[in-house]
This record gives C-alpha cells, sequence and structure tokens, in this order.
C-alpha cells in the first residue's frame, strides 16, 4: 500500500515537472504572442456591433450573406422569428430588406414549401453578424482564382 | 340608519363647542397633508421596481426576460422600469390601472402562473392583453419617453426612417404595432399580423 502511494506521487510529481515547461508552448503569433500558453494577458475588447452597416460583399457565390445589422432581442425560437418579419419574401420589399432565395422555400427533397422550410428556420446557423474587428490573422483564401475579399475595413 | 344620518348631519352642520376654529382648521390641514401624502407614497411604492418584483412570478419570469433587453441594459444607462410601461403616467389613468390590477391581485393569491409552464401556457392570453392595451392608447407609455416629434430621422436607419415617416406619422399605425416583443419574449406569433 505504502509503496503504491509512494509510486503514484513520484508519478504525479513527475507528471507536474515535465508538463510544465510545455505549457507555454509557441503558438501563433496572431492569436497569441509566442510562448505564452501558460501567461495571462488581458481579454481582447469586446466590439460593439454594427448597428446598420452596408452589404459585407460575400467571399466566394455559396457563402451565406452576413448580417449587416445587429441582432441583439431579436427572437428566433419556436415562438418567433423576428428574422422573417422583414426577410420574408412577401414582407421584404415593404421592409427595405433583401428576400430570402428560393432555396429557403424548398425542403430536403426539392419540393416547394410555402412557408420558410423548416431546415432554414434558423437564420443564424448560416447567416451571421457583423462586429468591427480586425482578423487576427491573415487570410489567403482563393477561390476560383480570385484572393478572398478581407472582411475587416 | 335614517336616523342615524339625520343626526350625523345635525353634528356636522352646528358649529364646534369644544374645539376652536384654528384648531380644526389647522387640524385639517396637517391632516389632509397626512392622508394625501401617505396615499400617495402608498401609490408610489406600488409603482416601484422593488414592489413588483416581490412576487417571484414577476422576478422569475418578465423580469428575468426583461434584463437581456435594450430597455434595461443599454449604452447610456438609462433603463425602463415595470411601471414606466405599464402604468400610464397621468393620475386617473393610473388610479383607473391601479384598479384594474386587483385581478393581478386574485391571480397571484390563487398562482395562475407561479410557475414557468403555467406562464407559457397563459404568454399569448397576457402578451395580447398588453397590445389590446398599448393599441387602445396609441401607445401611451411607450410615448412618455419616445416622443415622435422629437425623433431625427437622419440618424434613423433607412427602413425606421421610412415607416416612422409613413404609417406612424400618419396615424395608420401605433408603436406596439410594429415593436412588439422588446421587453419580454414573445409569445407563439401564429396569426399575428406583420410576424
Amino acid at each position: 500500500m505504502k509503496a503504491a502511494v509512494a509510486i503514484l506521487l513520484g508519478l504525479m510529481l513527475a507528471a507536474a515537472a515535465g508538463a510544465s515547461p510545455n505549457l507555454s508552448a509557441p503558438a501563433p503569433d496572431g492569436l497569441r504572442p509566442g510562448g505564452s500558453l501558460a501567461d495571462s494577458h488581458p481579454a481582447p475588447v469586446i466590439a460593439p456591433p454594427e448597428r446598420d452597416a452596408h452589404p459585407t460583399p460575400r467571399a466566394h457565390p455559396y457563402l451565406p450573406p452576413v448580417v449587416p445589422h445587429h441582432v441583439r432581442d431579436h427572437q428566433l425560437d419556436l415562438n418567433a422569428n423576428r428574422c422573417l418579419s422583414c426577410h420574408d419574401v412577401g414582407r421584404a420589399e415593404a421592409m427595405l430588406a433583401p428576400p430570402m432565395t428560393p432555396t429557403h422555400y424548398r425542403d430536403r427533397e426539392g419540393k416547394e414549401t410555402e412557408r420558410i422550410a423548416g431546415g432554414r428556420y434558423f437564420c443564424l446557423q448560416c447567416h451571421v453578424a457583423q462586429q468591427q474587428v480586425r482578423s487576427p490573422v491573415g487570410n489567403d483564401f482563393f477561390y476560383q482564382g480570385r484572393r478572398h475579399a478581407p472582411l475587416d475595413r | 340608519m335614517r336616523r342615524w344620518i339625520v343626526e350625523f348631519w345635525r353634528t356636522l352642520s352646528r358649529p364646534s363647542q369644544h374645539f376652536s376654529l384654528g384648531f380644526l382648521a389647522l387640524g385639517g390641514f396637517v391632516a389632509g397633508i397626512l392622508f394625501w401624502g401617505g396615499f400617495n407614497t402608498a401609490m408610489e411604492f406600488t409603482n416601484t421596481e422593488t414592489f413588483c418584483i416581490a412576487c417571484h412570478e414577476m422576478e422569475a419570469n418578465p423580469y428575468a426576460e426583461l434584463k437581456p433587453t435594450i430597455h434595461y441594459t443599454n449604452r447610456s444607462g438609462v433603463r425602463a422600469t415595470c411601471s414606466d410601461c405599464h402604468v400610464p403616467q397621468d393620475w386617473t389613468r393610473k388610479v383607473a390601472r391601479k384598479m384594474e390590477a386587483s385581478k393581478e391581485v386574485w391571480g397571484w393569491v390563487f398562482g395562475t402562473i407561479n410557475t414557468p409552464e403555467k406562464y407559457e401556457a397563459k404568454r399569448r392570453e397576457l402578451a395580447e392583453r398588453e397590445w389590446a392595451r398599448l393599441r387602445a392608447n396609441d401607445s401611451l407609455e411607450c410615448r412618455n419617453c419616445h416622443t415622435f416629434e422629437y425623433m431625427d430621422f437622419t440618424v434613423q436607419t433607412a427602413r425606421a426612417r421610412q415607416l416612422h415617416a409613413t404609417a406612424l406619422a400618419d396615424g395608420d399605425a401605433t408603436c406596439i404595432d410594429c415593436h412588439k416583443g422588446i421587453a419580454h419574449r414573445l409569445p407563439d406569433m401564429t396569426d399575428v399580423p406583420g410576424w
């Protein structure tokens, strides 16, 4: 019993001693200063949401357009979908909002639906609200020979 | 009964035998201040957030839902409390609303919404009552702070400007027609126009 405890303690000490230098492994410099994993750094400032920015250009044709306005208090659950109250095709024009494309009125089998297809209901799964932040690392994404347009202005 | 009324009237109509006019006049004045002040203080107290969320129904449901919204926390720290939206400011309407609120005491005594499930089941009914109230009084409580005359359309977004300059300006719509669910979660919005 005593021997087992001694071995266990020894192992734990060895693990602690062995692990500590690795805690400050080098890191990509944009995300975190190199070799600083074990250090505490001040958290980056939380960027305020954009209120009513101009539509951000898409990086490639299949990218769901990002949301160029804030979505605070915009309820999106089983009870209500605030996005639809402007972006539903029937209302979009009056609300000066871009309407949803016809793909959103087609279910998985490709059948046309009268209202938004169930799989498309939770808008924010694909469309993300934008904030004024700089990309921490460079972006070298190419699509069809074209450089990705940087999102930060 | 009749005799008692007659007796009472005689006492009232005769001059006082024991108390001086000054005592009665000043006493009445001071008593008036105390009673009216006390009444008003009590009524003001029922307008405070402390009073509203003293019941767990209010604290656990509507108050918890208010907390993340812009009417509770925002850039400038100006905030609305329960009574700012749910009780009219001017006296007559306020007293009328307070009398209506006796129904809420009934609801509290019998626990109509004392569980999250009961609250959820009644959410549409409660919301509709508030929508109807605000539609009937032309969103009076909204307009206590948000005055149409002082809105600067140039700093509003294009769609807000468009709708405020047409439907709201012409009186075709009132605040609550579009701005539903701004301080609490919405109920099931099936068949609500605009949703």
